[in-house]
């Protein structure tokens, strides 16, 4: 099913018609409504698709390509995210055209670095509110939006801003985003660039893996590739008693050894809080990285003075386990954050993932809040939709039963408690 | 005097009449463009030529010609017409080092790119004009003329376009 692409700009949504592949002997266009009108950032980008400046013909290997858009952009750079994502979905034959029937529609605002890193860009707040009128009328016709804005301090409207825009996170959803490959991912979309890049980086690690084995600790899941063959045996009695004793055994050692690995990754799971402050010189452009020490259950509150971001990681220095966190406000339930991703691509993680949570620059209270971090053999998606009923339906949650309960499933949960202070 | 005598007299009266009036009314619109609108029309991208103008242009041969000689007086690059056995359409003219292309469009076949490139130049023309063997003056504004190149996306039915297929026309680049 293909997906509509809407450039934000503070005129209103831009609407991107299609994209074609052009002579590579002509420079890159901009056109308006499929007419020969090309717009005043056709200059710009061609420089943003054609190599070397550009990064389009680095990721979907062709040089010009004509762009149709259904109202002008006069200037500056917050197409340029658009733009890539509407190239990203046409690559895959993906981008819907005017006449298309669409379910889901992306609305973007950035600007795009040679890293793919999401640059901050101006007006986040006029552009929502321009195009307002369009959320309301994709509502009516069903149509679930997705709107991408550069993270980054004071650019995430506020809450109560996001209530009169109607966002709730379902129809219409607002993400700020560091990278290009966040939209990637969740569309399951492809670029040349990044492919290249994962696989190199795969590659080191495979290399980097191999050498490192002999100092690597047991992992409880791998099995020893030196292990001494089975013993054979051809004696029918010998073999069934064996067999007999081995299962046994094997129950036995089970039932021990999964309680074992519980308790291994509840002391192997760490969460942690930092706090992004405002350097005296940059502000919150180059926030410092201050690391909360835990106190027990919970890390010292944070004054929000000068506070710009959070970042909140979760450490596993043991197995890999499918692991999922979210932060969620004690008063009432709301989630700060969620990790999205590993829900939509489970997969057995190790070591340090993280996540950074930008404040609303017009943040007038204190707020507590939970991080719950949990992890598992198996992949999460079903324990996760009961943990947030659990903890939003019932008040005021009992921690320890939740944990409780969890554990016999085999799945660890971890809690912590940290509070900003206004 | 019979009848019929009066109503020849009369036809050629009228005739005559309509004579002076078209002579009239070409030497006035002659009279009425001045040669500052004329040489804005011929020098400056920004100039919107009036309807008068226009009128004069397409229909005034001494008009015609004083704007050929300003032309060539105010010119970076002239491309004289195709030699006489050219035939057919004509999508590359080349002259004073500069090389303008037609490129059909991929995205639409109705839509053609005009690409004017320098080869060995700096000066950045402004204006393309195209003059038709005994016909019209067509004109071009080029607005984006940067590492010495422009491309300018025109529908194939623009009278420009039609006019540099054609072999027996001269272009000049001001």
């Amino acid at each position: 099913m293909s997906i509509r692409i809407y450039i934000a700009t503070t005129e209103g949504p831009v609407e991107v018609q299609r994209i074609t592949r052009e002579d590579p002997n002509v420079r890159s266009v901009v056109c308006l409504d499929g007419t020969a009108k090309a717009l005043p950032i056709s200059r710009a980008y061609d420089s943003f698709v054609k190599e070397p400046t550009g990064i389009i013909q680095r990721s979907y290997l062709h040089s010009a390509f004509r762009m149709d858009v259904d109202k002008p952009i006069t200037d500056g750079n917050s197409w340029q995210l658009g733009a890539f994502v509407a190239h990203a979905l046409f690559q895959e034959n993906q981008l819907a055209s005017s006449e298309d029937k669409v379910l889901n529609a992306i609305w973007l605002s950035g600007e795009v670095d040679r890293d793919l890193n999401v640059r901050p860009v101006d007006h986040i707040e006029e552009k929502l509110l321009a195009s307002k009128e369009l959320f309301e009328r994709l509502r009516a016709e069903d149509v679930r939006v997705f709107c991408f804005i550069p993270g980054g301090a004071g650019l995430v409207p506020d809450d109560d801003f996001l209530e009169r825009m109607n966002i709730d996170g379902d129809m219409l959803r607002l993400e700020s985003i560091v990278t290009v490959k966040r939209i990637l991912n969740r569309f399951d979309l492809e670029d040349v660039y990044t492919k290249l890049e994962e696989d190199k980086a795969a590659a080191a690690e495979d290399a980097g893996e191999e050498e490192a084995d002999d100092d690597e600790e047991i992992d409880l899941y791998k099995p020893d590739p030196n292990a001494p063959p089975p013993i054979k045996d051809h004696r029918m009695a010998k073999i069934i008693a064996l067999v007999a004793c081995v299962a046994a055994l094997l129950v036995g050692l089970y039932l021990q050894f999964e309680d074992n690995i519980i308790a291994l990754r509840s002391g192997s799971l760490k969460i942690g809080v930092s706090e992004l402050r405002a350097n005296d010189d940059k502000g919150c452009t180059e926030p410092n990285l201050i690391p909360l020490s835990p106190n027990g259950n919970a890390f010292p509150a944070s004054p929000l003075d000068g506070l710009c971001a959070l970042e909140i990681t979760i450490n596993n220095v043991g197995a890999p386990a499918y692991m999922w966190a979210y932060a969620q406000r004690i008063e009432d339930g709301h989630l700060l954050m969620a990790d999205r991703e590993s829900l939509l691509q489970p997969e057995l993680q190790k070591g340090l993932i993280g996540w950074r949570l930008i404040l609303p620059k017009n943040l007038k209270r204190s707020i507590d809040y939970r991080v719950v971090a949990l992890a598992s053999s198996s992949p999460l998606g079903d324990a996760v939709n009961r943990m947030i009923r659990r903890t939003v339906e019932n008040g005021k949650p009992d921690w320890e039963a939740i944990k409780a309960q969890f554990n016999e499933e085999k799945i660890t949960v971890i809690s912590t408690l940290h509070s900003l202070e206004y | 005097m019979t009848a019929a005598i009066p109503k020849h007299a009369e036809t050629i009266f009228h005739m005559l009449d309509h004579f002076d009036t078209l002579t009239q009314k070409t030497n006035m619109s002659h009279n009425k463009v001045g040669f500052s609108e004329l040489y804005a029309y011929a020098t400056q991208g920004d100039h919107v030529p009036t309807p008068v103008l226009k009128e004069a242009l397409s229909s005034n041969l001494n008009l015609r010609r004083d704007l050929t000689r300003l032309l060539h007086k105010q010119s970076i690059a002239t491309m004289m017409r195709a030699a006489a056995a050219s035939s057919g359409q004509i999508e590359r003219r080349e002259g004073d080092g500069f090389v303008i292309t037609l490129r059909p469009s991929q995205a639409d076949e109705n839509q053609i790119y005009l690409l004017i490139h320098s080869e060995d130049r700096d000066d950045s023309p402004s204006l393309l004009f195209v003059e038709e063997e005994n016909g019209p003056f067509h004109r071009l504004v080029i607005e984006d003329f940067y590492d010495g190149e422009a491309q300018i996306l025109l529908s194939v039915q623009d009278d420009i376009v039609k006019a540099l297929r054609k072999p027996k026309v001269d272009v000049i680049l001001r």
